[in-house]
């Protein structure tokens, strides 16, 4: 009974992060079967955990590994599945300005490297530190830094190329 | 690339041109899209729990507490299964090559007849040598039977065949012994061949030494009254291995008893050329009669001087002696298909052990010598390093 409530515990605090994670990386049709392997992975690796208050960063790891091996095991290249996003629930006021940002920063992301979307992220979006996304990358932090740095220069330099798409010209 | 060195803060880069707001915005998108969806994060909960269901069925350990004594079984299982015939069989076979090792080593199997020990090789080497001289030999010198000492080191040569000699005239026999002996230590060894030497009536006429004590050798040569050679030949086979050993036996009664019939016949001969001289009148005979007993003198001291010597080499024969040390056994294997012996193993090993700790001592001091060769070029290029950071801290 305890590991039930564990497993529940552990599942409602990973799941938005993992699932974030997983749903831009791996195709539509395999996104809950990998994230539910990646949770599963994390469940039962827990007691052998070191850093307890480094949970998340650890679940991205395994998530980023098990990935890796979806890709080598389908011997495809990873790719973004930004096309395969839902479009988003906004007010209709604002349906097109939103919509035309939504669109435009998914097709900058899916000219940028993964690497580079991975360290957008991790680091913008979901707050980790650099140390700890290059844990989670398996790289240095330098690597981190200049990724994002580099990200930065290609977003804006292919953004600015799409002024009808919401870009600064 | 100074940005590189200041470590900047490269989110703070992002907020501009309104570029991390607009990164937020894409993906708080996707974020509302997901809390949308709670039949997918049900899906996702279900598969997770349907596998772990089944690898619990499966018997794959799902906690971690027992993890590592539950990783071991398993592997132990796994040895257990389709690999212990394989270990079985290693073992089985390991064994019996040791087995066969040791039997063929120690010559209880005739398997490999070439493999052996040393000792082994060198008796029959000799009793090789003295085959030849035993078929047609006559009387055997009085070597003793064969004890277990004996049978270690070589048989002793026949001593050459005497023919008999008339009654009245004794024969005339020069004996020249050669021995290798392999022993412990070569002083010991050599002062008690010496002191033999001299406790028979003999001497000592040539001894050489060279080398260190753990490589060392020596020659001698000594002279023993023909008589108590064997007894010496006897004594030197106590106090160390013999190796090789060669007896000649020269006939020289011919030659001995001519010279002596010549030296007659001369010192005759000399008498009648006094006798003339006794009678000679003028000084032209003195002269040519003395010319003639001058020149008979001499031939007369030359053959005085052969018998000598030929009365002496009767009388003592000649050992020459070569002493070599006890070799370590694994520096002394000549022929690679011929291991060492299995009882030499032991002091094998500890040569090796000794040999490795003096290769890594001499390893340390080849190291210290090699800094201490560097070390001015070691020096010159710190002072020249420093000099340049030196004027180059200077310059900027």
């Amino acid at each position: 009974m305890e590991a039930e409530t564990t497993f529940d515990e552990t599942y409602e605090l990973l799941f938005p992060l993992i699932y974030r994670f997983v749903s831009i990386r791996v195709p539509k049709p395999d996104v809950e079967d990998v994230a539910a392997e990646i949770i599963v992975n994390v469940w039962r690796g827990l007691p052998q955990m070191e850093k307890k208050n480094a949970l998340k960063s650890w679940a991205l790891t395994i998530a980023t590994h098990r990935i890796a091996d979806y890709y080598r095991a389908h011997k495809r290249t990873p790719v973004l599945m930004f096309e395969e996003l839902t479009k988003p629930l906004v007010q209709e006021s604002d349906l097109s300005e939103t919509w035309a940002i939504f669109l435009s920063v998914a097709e900058a992301l899916a000219k940028l490297t993964p690497q580079q979307v991975n360290v957008i992220q991790l680091r913008l979006i979901e707050g980790f530190s650099a140390g700890e996304v290059a844990e989670i990358l398996s790289t240095t932090h330098q690597a981190v830094d200049s990724l994002l740095y580099r990200a930065k220069k290609g977003f804006r330099k292919i953004y600015q190329g799409n002024p009808d798409k919401g870009g600064c010209g | 690339m100074k940005w590189f060195n200041k470590r900047m803060d490269f989110t703070s880069l992002w907020e501009e041109d309104g570029d991390l707001k607009r990164m937020k915005a894409f993906f708080s998108a996707i974020e509302a899209d997901l809390k949308g969806r709670e039949q997918v994060k049900h899906s996702v909960k279900q598969k997770a729990l349907e596998i772990i269901a089944r690898e619990e069925e499966g018997g794959i350990p799902v906690a971690g507490k027992n993890g590592l004594v539950q990783r071991m079984r398993a592997k132990l299982v796994v040895l257990s299964g389709h690999r212990r015939w394989k270990i079985g069989v290693s073992v089985i076979a390991l064994a019996l090559m040791v087995i066969l090792g040791q039997g063929a080593m120690n010559s209880s199997w005739n398997i490999l007849p070439r493999m052996g020990s040393t000792v082994k090789d060198v008796q029959m080497s000799q009793s090789l040598k003295i085959a030849p001289q035993e078929a047609g030999s006559i009387g055997v010198d009085g070597g003793s039977p064969s004890t277990k000492g004996a049978a270690v080191a070589p048989l002793p040569p026949v001593q050459a065949i005497v023919p008999p000699a008339d009654a009245g005239i004794p024969r005339k026999i020069t004996h020249y012994l050669t021995l290798t002996l392999e022993v412990a230590t070569i002083n010991d060894v050599v002062g008690k061949i010496s002191r033999e030497v001299q406790q028979q009536g003999g001497y000592v006429s040539e001894s050489q030494q060279n080398g260190s004590d753990s490589h060392s050798s020596a020659q001698m040569t000594v002279k023993i009254p023909a008589d108590k050679l064997n007894a010496l030949r006897d004594s030197l086979a106590t106090w160390g291995k013999v190796l090789d050993q060669h007896m000649l036996a020269n006939d020289i009664t011919n030659q001995y008893y001519d010279s002596q019939v010549r030296l007659q016949t001369l010192e005759a001969e000399e008498k009648r050329y006094l006798e003339i001289l006794n009678q000679a009148k003028t000084v032209d005979d003195v002269l040519k009669v003395e010319n003639a007993l001058s020149n008979i003198r001499q031939q007369i001291e030359q053959l005085k001087g052969q018998l000598k010597l030929w009365n002496n080499q009767v009388d003592y024969s000649t050992v020459n002696l070569s002493l070599v040390t006890l070799q370590s056994p694994n520096v002394s294997v000549k022929n690679p298909w011929q291991p060492i012996a299995w009882s030499k193993t032991w002091q094998a090993t500890q040569d090796a052990v000794l040999k490795t700790i003096s290769s890594s001592w001499n390893i340390i001091n080849y190291l210290v010598i090699g800094v201490g060769y560097t070390l001015p070029y070691l020096m010159t290029g710190a002072l020249v390093w420093g000099g340049y950071r030196m004027w180059r801290k200077r310059n900027s």
